[in-house]
């Protein structure tokens, strides 16, 4: 019975088929909001991944000496710290991108990929483990925000990274760099990533604890049946 | 042993935990807060001498209490004149903040953003460096002539706000005063103007106030239904019933459209009528002209129950 994953698939899993925020749509906020160009959407993906890959390693240290009644502030203000300090880095070293992104930064406290994966994740495995699962989960995010990005800023500014594209002759569809761009943005996303992890991503079987897309990574109602649970990460 | 499982060391693991965060966020702090306060200074003195391109250094006027919208107003040491931060709400709930450089003959030099956090594509398109220019030599009295950019008109308005506390910031800083606003509604000036050495005495009516101004006529403060809430008209009649002007005393209308019913140019032309019927409705801002009849129409009525009385 293997229980334990890879090192390697801790931290490719989590960047198609169990991306955080077009497969397991967590964070969704965030994937919205600051996604109306390249950039944006790839710093927000960064410093998330700085945020989840430290908070995991912090909270895997720590998982031994945290009382289980109090674990969830733990986490909260570990995870705090980490925004917090994300966000004076960015405003000292890149004030632009800091100004672009405004409130979501220090919005990343609540993104519940973070939690999610504290809680799911480093409170129960190594730091090693934690961080490659912290760092992989957070490149999904960047992936996936960039890609929405590029989408966005390509149809919606006629541009990438900046850089213009398309001529400014042919008007840009500025419906894509506000909300409800977001959503159609984010929905061919969520299409294009089932389209090409079709076979390959957790199917779901049964409502039970076999068909959860982060049966892998969780220890909760089926903890004691762990034959389903080694299978359901083989398979 | 259970009260120190239960609580105890809950308790102190979780303060410990806090210690240690807040400790990590003051060393960083302390790394990174002088590199922003010094960006942030080096940011704006790069946006002074933007707008103001003759100033060599500048210095901070220190003022008891600086005119609203104003945050700060920077001196040219060698007289070129002033530069003036100042910011006004626009549709973002970040205001539209813009330094705006004002030369020795009060006119504007230039016009630059600090910071906005308008639509982009929409809001934004009032705050490009080419409509900003658009009010370059403009003063204090010509400022208001630049076209609002339709599409954008709350960031319009707010442009023009700012430009209002800018030179109410300039104003002040050469020793002068803040430019008063023309006072609004019904003002003493304007009672004094069409009734004059009278005071009106206030009757009571069904519906709104009325005053009576001894035997020149009366005023009476009609309501009707904007676009945006009531709309209250002051109605100033003659002894005969004969409308001498309309202002208007309370309204919320949308800015550079429904607000138009309050120009003066229309109110002008109720001039001369007993009612509201045959006055023109303006294009583009019906619900308000609406408005603006129906409580004319309302003060009228309310006249006739006062003479009648």
């Amino acid at each position: 019975m293997e229980q334990k994953q890879s090192k390697l698939s801790i931290l490719t899993r989590p960047l198609i088929a169990e991306n955080p925020s077009l497969v397991l749509l967590l964070g969704t906020c965030p994937t919205l909001a600051t996604t109306t160009s390249v950039i944006n959407g790839m710093s927000m993906g960064l410093a998330t991944t700085f945020v989840l890959a430290c908070s995991n390693m912090a909270i895997s240290l720590i998982r031994k000496i945290v009382p289980e009644k109090v674990r969830i502030p733990c986490y909260i203000v570990v995870i705090a710290c980490f925004s917090t300090i994300v966000g004076m880095i960015l405003e000292a070293f890149f004030p632009a991108i800091y100004s672009a992104l405004g409130v979501f930064i220090a919005l990343i406290v609540v993104n519940c990929i973070v939690l999610g994966r504290a809680e799911m994740f480093a409170s129960k495995n190594g730091i090693v483990d934690s961080f490659l699962d912290g760092t992989g989960n957070g490149l999904g995010f960047t992936l996936a925000l960039t890609l929405i990005g590029s989408f966005r800023e390509l149809l919606g500014s006629g541009s990438l990274f900046g850089l213009r594209l398309i001529p400014a002759s042919i008007p840009a569809i500025p419906i894509f760099t506000m909300a409800p761009g977001g959503f159609f943005a984010f929905g061919c996303a969520i299409a294009f990533v089932s389209f090409i992890t079709r076979g390959k991503a957790p199917v779901r079987r049964d409502f039970d604890c076999g068909g959860c897309p982060m049966l892998g990574s969780c220890s909760g109602g089926c903890s004691e049946n762990n034959d389903a649970k080694g299978a359901g990460v083989e398979a | 042993m259970n009260i120190f499982k239960d609580f105890i060391a809950p308790t102190g693991i979780l303060t410990l935990i806090c210690l240690v965060a807040v400790g990590a966020l003051v060393w960083v702090y302390g790394i990174t807060q002088p590199i922003i306060d010094a960006r942030a200074l080096e940011a704006e003195s790069a946006a002074m001498r933007e707008v103001l391109s003759g100033a060599d250094v500048f210095s901070t006027v220190e003022l008891g209490e600086l005119p609203e919208g104003v945050t700060t107003i920077y001196q040219a040491s060698n007289g070129a004149g002033v530069a003036v931060a100042a910011e006004a709400k626009g549709y973002s709930s970040t205001p539209v903040s813009l330094m705006v450089g004002i030369k020795n003959d009060g006119s504007i030099e230039r016009v630059r953003v600090i910071m906005a956090d308008e639509t982009p594509d929409i809001g934004t398109r009032a705050l490009t460096d080419a409509y900003l220019d658009s009010f370059v030599g403009k003063t204090a009295d010509t400022y208001t002539e630049v076209d609002s950019v339709s599409g954008a008109t709350l960031t319009s308005a707010a442009v023009k706000n700012v430009l209002k506390s800018a030179f109410n910031g300039y104003a002040v800083s050469t020793g002068g005063e803040v430019i008063a606003e023309p006072e609004k509604g019904l003002t003493d000036a304007l009672i004094e103007q069409y009734y004059p050495g009278i005071t009106p005495e206030p009757v009571e009516v069904e519906e709104g106030e009325a005053f009576i101004c001894g035997d020149a006529g009366y005023i009476v403060i009609g309501e009707g239904k904007g676009f945006a809430g009531p709309v209250k008209v002051a109605v100033l009649f003659d002894a005969e019933g004969v409308i001498l002007w309309t202002v208007v005393t309370e309204s919320n209308e949308s800015p550079g459209i429904g607000d138009r019913v309050e120009s003066d140019d229309y109110t002008a032309l109720y001039v001369g009528k007993t009612n509201a019927e045959d006055v023109d409705i303006l294009a583009g801002a019906t619900r308000s002209s609406l408005a603006y009849q129906s409580a004319v129409n309302a003060a009228v009525a309310q006249l006739e129950i006062l003479k009648e009385a």
